[in-house]
């Protein structure tokens, strides 16, 4: 089925040879713009499968990390009285701002987080406050930076995928509809041309052996 | 360009207040109404980082997850204290099945 629409996927032109020559160039342009594409894509594939074994490493690690903090803190809460626990963290002094950046790769804009820390974890009054509480602060803080990296680096992966799919459209565009047109319609015409360059010489010779006759 | 913005966590008071601690913005949210909302907070006030227990991924409206696809927000799929649902990791894989065009996940995970 598909060879048999191939025929038709013939544009649709005069068969001159003005249009032979224009359609020849335009073959030579989608040639290159193919080829660009093509190595485009296959950066981006490169980068990407690199970033997202770094991503699914560290997804594990933060959920893992998670799931304890959350644990002790599930613990906390049936030590300490509900009010307390949110008495403790209900006015953090601890402060983080992003810094945001536009990092390029392959010109899309992907973001990158820098943080900016202010003040301590430590906001709350000792006396009705468990030490674990310290503890699993301490360390939902480390987790913090790893997740904020893990922002940075989904955010990355997903616009990369969005690029990649993109491209490889495009790509596939230029390479099944675009180019075997192009060639198609080059063909045809320089069927169609020559068909009548025969016609022309036998009507040559014809008349020539008319003319010789006489 | 820099500007400085903040993180918001959304999800189940029990398991984001602690987030509250490590200089967070937490908007607790429980039902769908709640969650978008939180959201739309969250988009028009420009955060850049938000992260979200997966039990809610699945209460976000079509519109919002659109919304935030587009923008340059980052969401990030959390465990909540109930534990992991495995969201965070398949949401991943299937990025990559998009991207590459084959399941190149299966024979890692055999």
């Amino acid at each position: 089925m598909m060879f048999r629409r191939a025929a038709k996927m013939r544009l649709n032109v005069n068969p001159t040879r003005m249009e032979l020559l224009n359609l020849k160039k335009r073959l030579g342009i989608a040639k290159r713009g193919h080829k660009l594409l093509k190595d485009k894509q296959d950066e981006l594939m490169r980068r990407f499968l690199l970033l997202i074994k770094d991503v699914k490493d560290l997804r594990l690690r933060v959920e893992a990390s998670l799931q304890e903090v959350f644990k002790k803190f599930a613990f906390l809460s049936s030590m300490m009285s509900e009010e307390s626990l949110e008495e403790a963290l209900a006015m953090p002094s601890k402060e983080i701002n992003l810094k945001i950046h536009d990092k390029s790769i392959m010109n899309i804009k992907v973001p990158h987080y820098e943080t900016e820390v202010k003040g301590d974890i430590m906001c709350y009054g000792y006396g009705d406050t468990n030490g674990d509480l310290d503890l699993s602060l301490y360390q939902l803080d480390k987790v913090l930076s790893d997740m904020i990296m893990l922002a940075e680096k989904e955010k990355t992966i997903m616009l990369l995928a969005e690029e990649i799919i993109r491209t490889r459209r495009r790509v596939n565009a230029l390479e099944y509809i675009l180019l075997p047109n192009l060639e198609e319609t080059i063909k045809y015409i320089w069927m169609r041309l020559s068909e009548m360059e025969r016609g022309n010489l036998a009507r040559l010779m014809k008349l020539k052996d008319i003319i010789r006759k006489h | 360009m820099s500007t400085s913005k903040n993180i918001a966590v959304i999800g189940d008071a029990a398991s984001v207040l602690c987030f509250k601690a490590v200089g967070l913005t937490v908007l607790p949210a429980a039902t769908a109404e709640e969650v978008n909302s939180a959201l739309e907070k969250v988009y028009k006030e420009k955060f850049a980082v938000v992260f979200i227990t997966e039990q809610l991924k699945a209460l976000i409206s079509a519109q919002m997850s659109d919304l935030i696809g587009r923008s340059l927000i980052s969401l990030v799929l959390i465990p909540s204290s109930k534990g992991s649902l495995g969201i965070g990791m398949s949401q991943l894989s299937e990025i990559v099945n998009k991207a590459v065009g084959i399941n190149i996940d299966k024979e890692e995970n055999k």
